[in-house]
């Protein structure tokens, strides 16, 4: 058998043999390696003493009154309404993992901003003023006359 | 974990839960409400919040019985549910900045949980600081190799399924699984 520790050839058979979940044709192999092989040997033993170790934590008692508290929950969810018990279906689909209606929202807003983005220019035009020289003599002529206007005014107050 | 014949009488029944039967529900709940409870609390280390989650699984189990469909065990489909559901609390916890000190739970839940094994006051002691140090070094180990190690060590299941349930690969489940316990050996070496 060749070492699993130096050649990293299927490791996990020290964790199997600790776990003892080897086959006993598997761990007898493993066994004869064990007598001849001291790293192996040194990792075995220390994985012995941890699995050992882990053994001293004892599971949780179930609460006495678990059952009563969820099916009180499952009565509260069928009086729902139809809107709740959808998005609780939509928002946690129990078969995959992520929210289903985040991401729906994600890709429809996704394929808004591209569908803008495609139709609209990408820069906003702006309305363009062009001065023709003719317009600036007509404003100069307007300007002209406001001021002569100005002059006159009082003039023509004062008589 | 579970023989053949159980497999099938759990999607069995999950597929007569469907058809609108609550009493097969009651089985499947009787048959899995120790081992989700107790994977749920291993993993948050709280007792209150292990309860809360627990119920969260079968809540969900109930709600999506209409879509089920047996296209795996029912036990992976189970244990996906509660692993997500711990890993995304301990995730939340890690975020909060003003978290309470778990020890108090732990403080509470060691009495009962070494209660057989002491038949002396000295004997309790010792008891306690060991276990305190399993509960600490298992705390200590990053959210996705702690469900591996609850997985593979406290309900026996294979690399595949725990593949299946942390939806890796099962080489990356035995990375996971050397990884976390290269850990727990430094960690334990002094009590073990």
């Amino acid at each position: 058998m060749r070492c699993p520790m130096k050649t990293n050839e299927e490791p996990e058979l020290l964790l199997d043999y600790c776990a003892e979940r080897l086959s006993p044709e598997a761990a007898a192999l493993l066994e004869n390696h064990l007598e001849s092989c001291r790293d192996c040997r040194a990792f075995s033993r220390a994985q012995q003493s941890t699995w050992d170790a882990l053994d001293l934590w004892e599971p949780m008692p179930v609460p006495v009154d678990f059952d009563r508290k969820l099916y009180a929950q499952i009565d509260k969810y069928e009086e729902s309404g139809w809107w709740t018990r959808f998005w609780h279906r939509s928002i946690w689909p129990t078969g995959g993992f992520g929210p289903i209606i985040p991401f729906a929202a994600a890709g429809v807003a996704t394929i808004a901003v591209a569908a803008i983005l495609y139709f609209a220019p990408l820069v906003p035009s702006t309305p363009q003023v062009k001065i023709e020289s003719s317009d600036l003599e007509q404003i100069e002529m307007t300007l002209d006359d406001i001021e002569m206007f100005k002059q006159l005014a009082p003039a023509s107050a004062k008589s | 974990m579970t023989s053949a014949f159980a497999l099938e009488q759990d999607a069995e029944l999950m597929l007569r839960v469907r058809d609108g039967d609550s009493v097969s529900f009651g089985l499947l709940l009787e048959r899995h409400r120790g081992p989700v409870i107790h994977f749920v609390y291993r993993m948050v280390l709280n007792r209150a919040v292990a309860e809360e989650l627990a119920q969260e699984v079968f809540l969900r189990v109930y709600r999506s019985r209409a879509s089920y469909e047996p296209t795996a065990k029912f036990t992976t489909w189970l244990f996906r549910i509660a692993a997500h559901l711990a890993l995304n609390w301990i995730r939340d916890r890690k975020n909060e900045k003003n978290q309470e000190r778990l020890d108090d739970d732990s403080q509470q839940g060691i009495g009962l949980q070494v209660a057989d094994l002491r038949p002396t006051v000295e004997q309790t002691l010792v008891g306690n600081v060991r276990l305190q140090e399993v509960r600490r070094a298992i705390e200590a180990l990053p959210s996705k190799q702690r469900a591996a190690v609850v997985m593979h060590k406290y309900h026996e299941m294979e690399y595949s399924q725990i593949a299946k349930i942390l939806q890796c690969s099962e080489s990356a489940v035995k990375s996971l699984l050397f990884r976390a316990y290269e850990s727990l050996r430094l960690r334990l070496a002094h009590i073990a």
